[in-house]
């Protein structure tokens, strides 16, 4: 009778790795790959008010006194008093009146553009060894600034193209990555253009109101803050909001001591807030020679020192992109300068849906 | 039946050690970059769950084995002693 040999050691410590290996790989493609494929259908819409369109204060009836009083001669024709046509200023047009032009005058240059609607001003500066640009972006109304998916602005779902053919495709004045909705796995919350899909915060949350508000809601930095609510959102009338984070001020202005992640190191992307209708779109450059990129505790410093009353840290690393005037400004690794992401964040000068063609 | 319990026994020896490498991987990149989302994420729980019920057999076949091998001795040590007694009353 054959004795049987009782299995190498060696053996069997490689055939337990190659089969954890190979359950990595399976467990890999249903949490990457296999997941949901279809969109994820809208789920309600925010409370959006209708546009308020400002009127000039009509003028003060003067009163003669009765001595003074000119009755018109008979050859005279009484003129009507002209109509002041109402004016619209937009939402934040009168307050931000220096910064935007005439009714069709555009001006378009490598670092500005500036239109009746929209004034987006590029500036690029170096800190803590890395290259950093800011786009200064003022808007007439909260609908000039938009989201959309690879999709479309209303197919969430894992598709992915770059932020440059998205932004081609919106024709944006300037746009940057989002938060890469629909991978987090962990949980999200998505509210574009008014529109909600979902909300399971796993991660702070950052909300922009319809009118023109920007709020971020975090507890110990980068977990959800006990104060959001989406429904409370929503019917306050939320236009976006994004699941990734963390927020990098506190409620003052002032840099949140984040202190986690402070030897990681990369090109970074995150959208700040001044005042209802003055923003800007920040990235970092980093993974190259002379670019090391930031921590966030150095990123929380720039945006308090730029002034910003919230700032809301997004995508970075190789999604990290800025696109001005159709041109790429800043890509997060000169190694995937067209890395495909799921959504971005853009200015547009003609604020319409970015709605899915279909085809056939 | 001796056939498959050794089976089961072999087999969940090897998926204790395959989902312990599967949960270590997961845990070093929550170090590298949390927003993986690997360990809060709903397929990990099944792995953990495999892990538990892996790691209940292994522990019931080891006590088991255990237990069997106490028995084992002590039947030897008996026998031992019975030999012992008969060589002395043979003297």
């Amino acid at each position: 009778m054959r004795r049987k040999k009782l299995m190498p050691v060696w053996a069997i410590v490689l055939i337990d790795i190659l089969l954890t290996g190979a359950c990595l790989c399976v467990y890999a493609l249903f949490h990457h790959v296999l997941t949901w494929g279809t969109a994820k259908q809208v789920m309600g819409r925010s409370n959006i008010p209708t546009a308020v369109v400002a009127t000039q204060p009509p003028a003060a009836p003067t009163e003669s006194p009765a001595a003074l009083v000119i009755e018109p001669g008979p050859e005279a024709t009484a003129e009507p008093t002209p109509t002041p046509e109402p004016v619209d200023y937009g939402q934040f047009g009168e307050k931000f009146a220096d910064k935007f032009t005439a009714e069709g005058e555009v001006i378009s240059t490598d670092t500005l553009y500036n239109s009746h609607d929209v004034r987006v001003e590029l500036k690029s500066d170096r800190v803590n060894n890395s290259d950093v640009h800011i786009l200064d972006i003022y808007v007439r109304n909260i609908e000039n600034f938009r989201t959309t998916f690879a999709g479309g602005e209303d197919v969430y779902d894992r598709t992915r193209l770059s932020v440059g053919d998205m932004a081609a495709r919106v024709n944006a004045v300037c746009a940057i990555n989002g938060d890469f909705a629909g991978f987090s796995n962990a949980g999200d919350v998505v509210v574009r253009n008014g529109l909600y899909f979902e909300s399971d915060p796993e991660f702070s949350v950052c909300v922009l109101y319809y009118d023109g508000t920007m709020e971020t809601y975090w507890k110990r930095f980068n977990q959800p803050g006990d104060d959001y609510d989406i429904q409370a959102a929503l019917d306050r009338g939320a236009w976006h909001a994004w699941c990734f984070g963390p927020a990098l001020l506190d409620s003052e202005g002032h840099a949140l001591p984040l202190n986690y992640d402070t030897n990681v190191y990369n090109p970074r992307t995150f959208l700040g807030y001044y005042e209802p209708g003055h923003y800007a779109f920040i990235t970092v450059d980093g993974r190259s020679g002379n670019n090391t990129g930031m921590n966030l505790d150095q990123l929380a410093a720039l945006a308090e020192s730029l002034g910003m009353q919230r700032a809301y840290n997004l995508d970075g690393g190789g999604s990290s992109h800025m696109i001005f005037g159709g041109e790429t400004i800043s890509c997060g690794s000169p190694y995937e300068p067209n890395r495909t992401v799921t959504d971005i964040l853009y200015i547009t000068d003609n604020p319409v849906p970015d709605v899915a063609v279909k085809e056939g | 039946m001796k056939k498959l319990l050794n089976l089961l026994q072999t087999a969940a020896a090897h998926v204790n050690i395959i989902c312990a490498g599967m949960i270590l991987t997961f845990l070093v990149i929550e170090v590298i970059n949390p927003y993986a989302g690997f360990i809060n994420h709903g397929y990990t729980k099944i792995v953990l769950s495999v892990w538990v019920a892996a790691a209940l057999l292994t522990s019931i076949f080891s006590i088991a084995a255990q237990r069997r091998e106490f028995r084992r001795r002590q039947k030897e040590a008996a026998r031992r002693r019975q030999r012992e007694r008969e060589a002395r009353r043979g003297e």
